[in-house]
């Protein structure tokens, strides 16, 4: 116990050379409050005295020792001792444990970090002290670690205190060091595993089995604190399973072997686990995502041995993309990624690429890297994104832990074979979320290029990250340097059909725009005989079957009953029975509409493909002033469902372009507004939200070209840090732009 | 346990009969309506929680009132007619954390302070709303591994570890008895415990692996109050 570096040591030694500085110190400590809480638990503890004179001083240890003054303490429970005689520190035992009543000592070790918490901001993170109390306060806040280590029966301090230890900025041990102060020292020589090892052991393998998501820093801090603890943790015929969980971390544990240069029993046994089980966990992670995976696993198998696989990756690249339901879908990843399910956000194969980065540092899987060669063909974005993981902290920040480790991990990507292109992509793509300077740097860098090929690197590279924030990019290069223009613009109607698809009313509502207001009494989602329709339902002689509108329900109300004008809800309801649909959307028309009329517009009704084609070309009509804004709304209005519209990119995938950065870099005002309006075609309340959304954001960036604020603000400013007197001129701003677009009404 | 060295080769697994169905009308098992006692008038909860959603499970030495987790049974008293329920001598406290002794079981374990385990005098008010003296709770703070028990506990004097809790998976213990203390308690004639164990519960290391929980024998049925009252098991 107490091994100290030999560094802290002589500071120590020099420290307590004098005796009034000393007493000082020592006087200093047990001021403060979280100290004083604690002084009666420590003092009225067996040898207590002695106890609490060791915590401030360090004096006494041997002697103590001697008296088994430590290894006693496991007499003691803590929470009863602490409410026999210290309350302060009781309180706060039960405060920071989250349990009623008292809970057992096994479960009160998890929370005691909490409980000390006052300790250590006293003793660790004091900025009012001397650089000689703050050595002291540390060794001081060990001590009283010490005091709990032994309370606990010797169990090894919890993952908490091993960060707070070790690993955060408060750190004061080496790995080492803190092993052989706060783990029983005589499980070192055994040549057990401790069950609580193996414990952790079995919850790391359960996690990385189990674990939908990529592997973050997080999961390899925690696989580190496990597996530097004893070398007998590497022994993997103790797994009970095998699977991705056990396959994954068998792909760690070599790759440290590696790294330290070990190759004993123990990393053969993990190289052997893995040769024999790469292939199965391969089809199986595979198998799990894709049907007819024969030509990829051929083709990795191939790729692996150095020979001709049977099909070139552009065949297999083709029969891996994905078939979604709707076409469009593909659009919103990428302007040139393909969407493949192998790389969904909770594919297995994303894990088991982890293992093979893993493998492939190790230079003796040519299966890894075949692996790793096949995601950088496929998936460079994703396969960036998911190796990052383990540099990168917590489920939140996502951060790179410093500039250094990203530095080095976008270095290791090129070394893999990722293009310059694909890793200066993600770079932007990452410091325009976690580091704006570096981000704007990249971006000034990009503006100032003269050489075209250079951009078109990272062009080709933009390609591939989400498109809002290819988009983004460009607009801050554009904002950046003026002259340069909207590079994206080419790309409008692309966006555009996106964006009038998303709001593409749906056949309901489509049909219910043929008919003035006042013809129908309402559309609504049905999902059982509704009860505020008592009459009786009877069919149409010429009843529709809608095979090709799925959940349709068309209704004219009549005086008795109602009658099934169109049903697209059930293919095999038997047409001559009298019961409602059971599931779809009922458009219910009121009696005096003529029948003869909805099946003149059913049959004439656009389908959903046509309707956001026509929507398409009477907005580029009108944006090319080949139409006024009336006319523009009376015939694209009908198949748009406006309500809920936002031009927040947000609000849909991050991954769909979006129409502002077009808005905000359009210099032609009366081009701008018409873009604007095309979305304006709701009800009063629906255009108001839009309007005042994008007048926010044309405000803002009216502020932005006047330099009042730099790129950075614009990023994360809202109308709120404006003055009184900016925020007085944003209304006014509004006011006079919503007259504007008002005007364009009567056009 | 028969695959250890050390201490724990002198322990067994501490395994309670654990109440299923006290039966109304004998014969008629199928229907649960019919019974009139179950588990849940064995398990006790400390009398000031019994209207609480959170409960202590852990008693540190300060007199207790018990009473049972589930409503009262009127229909038993009427049935008893003024003769006493029967209670078990050892029975679960609410959360599993904690045990229910008679006082004579209880007097024949010797408990070092090291073991966690505290004893609190309690005094039971059974479904009968009878109050009833002579039972201890032993709750269970600590949870061994096995090297520690064999570190530390080993160093106590046998009569001093009559019972040990140890930690099996994340959040399973087993409470371990010595063989000498449930060897006395067969000999006073307690019939609540097991004694008889196969091969399966006497491998520690297979169920320090599994995830089975192992803290309660079979389950017991009696076909009428009057059975219960006799011991008289129906299966």
């Amino acid at each position: 116990m107490n091994k100290l570096s030999s560094r802290i040591k002589g500071a120590i030694s020099s420290l307590f050379s004098s005796e009034e500085q000393k007493s000082i110190i020592v006087h200093n400590l047990a001021f403060y409050q979280g100290m004083s809480e604690l002084k009666p638990f420590i003092c009225t503890l067996p040898h207590g005295d002695e106890l609490w004179h060791y915590v401030l001083t360090g004096e006494g240890q041997s002697e103590l020792a001697q008296l088994n003054a430590f290894v006693d303490l496991d007499q003691i429970l803590i929470l009863v001792h602490a409410k026999h005689h210290a309350r302060d520190f009781y309180k706060q035992l039960k405060r920071t444990s989250s349990f009623s009543g008292f809970i057992g000592q096994f479960e009160l070790r998890a929370s005691l970090k909490n409980a000390l918490s006052q300790v250590a901001d006293e003793l660790l993170e004091n900025n009012d002290i001397s650089w000689a109390e703050e050595i002291a306060f540390k060794q001081a806040y060990l001590r009283v670690l010490d005091i709990f280590y032994y309370l606990c029966d010797e169990e090894t301090l919890d993952d908490d205190f091993y960060q707070q230890l070790v690993i955060e900025r408060t750190a004061l041990l080496s790995n080492q060091e803190f092993f052989d102060r706060y783990s029983p020292d005589q499980y070192a020589s055994s040549e057990v595993l401790p069950e609580r090892l193996e414990r952790r052991i079995d919850q790391a393998l359960k996690q990385l089995n189990s674990s939908t998501n990529t592997i973050g820093l997080d999961d390899i801090t925690h696989l580190d604190r496990v597996f530097d603890e004893t070398r007998l943790a590497y022994d993997c015929s103790q797994w009970r399973a095998i699977n991705m969980g056990s396959f994954v971390l068998a792909s760690y544990l070599l790759c440290r072997d590696h790294k330290h240069k070990i190759n004993d029993g123990y990393t053969k046994a993990l190289s052997k686990f893995i040769e024999e089980n790469f292939l199965a966990v391969l089809n199986k992670s595979i198998r799990d995502e894709q049907d007819n995976i024969d030509q990829l696993v051929n083709w990795l198998t191939h790729t692996a041995n150095g020979d001709t696989p049977a099909h070139h990756l552009d065949t297999i690249k083709a029969s891996l993309a994905a078939k979604t339901y709707d076409a469009s879908d593909q659009s919103e990843l990428g302007s040139t990624q393909p969407c493949y399910d192998l790389f969904n956000s909770i594919s297995r194969f994303l894990t088991l690429l982890n293992a093979c980065y893993w493998l492939h540092a190790t230079k003796r899987f040519p299966l890894a890297r075949a692996v790793l060669t096949l995601s950088i063909e496929l998936a460079p974005q994703r396969t960036l994104s998911v190796l990052s993981k383990q540099y990168r902290e917590g489920v939140f920040t996502q951060a790179f832990a410093n500039k250094k480790q990203l530095k080095k991990f976008l270095k290791e990507m090129l070394q893999l074979g990722l293009p310059k292109s694909q890793v200066d992509a993600f770079e932007v793509s990452y410091a325009r979320k976690y580091d704006t300077k570096r981000y704007l740097w990249l971006m000034i860098k990009y503006t100032v290029t003269q050489e075209q090929a250079k951009r078109a690197v990272l062009d080709r590279g933009l390609l591939s990250i989400n498109g809002d924030e290819r988009q983004l990019f460009y607009l801050d290069v554009h904002r950046a340097e003026r002259k340069m223009p909207f590079i994206l613009l080419p790309e409008l109607p692309k966006i555009l059909a996106e964006q009038l698809r998303i709001c593409a009313a749906d056949n309901c509502n489509s049909l219910a725009g043929a008919f003035d207001a006042q013809d129908v009494k309402f559309i609504e989602w049905i999902e059982e005989e509704p009860k505020r329709l008592p009459k009786p339902l009877i069919n149409d002689p010429n009843m529709l079957v809608l095979s090709d509108m799925r959940h349709v329900i068309v209704i004219i109300e009549q005086a008795d009953n109602y009658l099934l004008i169109a049903d697209g809800t059930d293919m095999y309801r038997d047409i001559d029975d009298y019961q409602w649909p059971y599931i779809g959307e009922l458009l219910l028309f009121k009696p005096h509409v003529d029948k003869d009329k909805i099946f003149h517009a059913l049959n004439n009704l656009p389908s959903h493909e046509q309707r956001c084609g026509l929507t398409l070309q009477y907005a580029q009509q009108y944006l090319a002033q080949k139409m006024s804004f009336k006319q523009y709304q009376h015939k694209a209005g009908p198949f748009l469902d406006i309500e809920d519209y936002s031009w927040a990119t947000q609000h849909y995938s991050n991954k769909c372009g979006h129409l502002v950065p077009f808005i905000l870099s359009e210099i032609d005002h009366d081009r701008r507004n018409r873009l604007i309006k095309l979305f304006c075609i709701g009800d009063e309340e629906d255009n108001n939200s839009l309007l005042s959304e994008i007048s926010r954001e044309l405000f803002l960036e009216q502020r932005l070209i006047a330099r009042e604020f730099d790129l950075c603000d614009r990023h994360n400013i809202t109308l709120d840090d404006l003055t009184d007197e900016a925020y007085q001129q944003y209304e006014a701003f509004e006011r006079q732009f919503l007259e504007q677009l008002t005007a364009m009404d009567e056009e | 346990m028969q695959d250890c060295e050390g201490i724990l080769a002198d322990y067994l697994p501490l395994q309670i009969f654990e109440m299923y169905q006290v039966w109304e009308t004998p014969g008629e098992y199928c229907d649960v309506e019919g019974s009139l006692l179950d588990g849940e008038h064995f398990e006790w909860i400390q009398f000031s929680d019994r209207r609480k959603s959170t409960r202590n499970q852990l008693y540190v030495g300060t007199p207790q009132q018990f009473c049972a987790i589930t409503r009262r049974c009127a229909k038993v008293t009427t049935l008893l007619d003024g003769e006493l329920l029967r209670l078990p001598q050892a029975s679960y406290c609410w959360g599993g954390q904690s045990l229910m002794l008679a006082n004579e079981l209880a007097q024949e374990l010797g408990l070092a302070a090291n073991l966690g385990i505290t004893q609190t005098s309690a005094t039971i008010v059974d479904v009968t709303q009878t109050t009833r003296e002579g039972y201890t709770a032993l709750s269970f703070h600590k949870r061994f591994t096995v090297q520690r028990v064999n570190q530390r506990l080993a160093q106590l004097p046998a009569e001093q570890r009559s019972l040990i809790c140890l930690a099996l998976r994340e959040h399973s213990s087993l409470v371990l008895i010595h063989k000498t203390v449930l060897a006395r308690w067969q000999a006073i004639g307690v019939t609540c415990v097991k004694y008889e164990f196969g091969d399966e519960l006497q491998n520690l290391k297979a169920m320090l692996k599994s995830n089975h929980n192992f803290s309660h024998a079979e389950q017991m049925s009696y076909d009428s109050l009057q059975n219960y009252q006799m011991e008289k098991e129906d299966f």
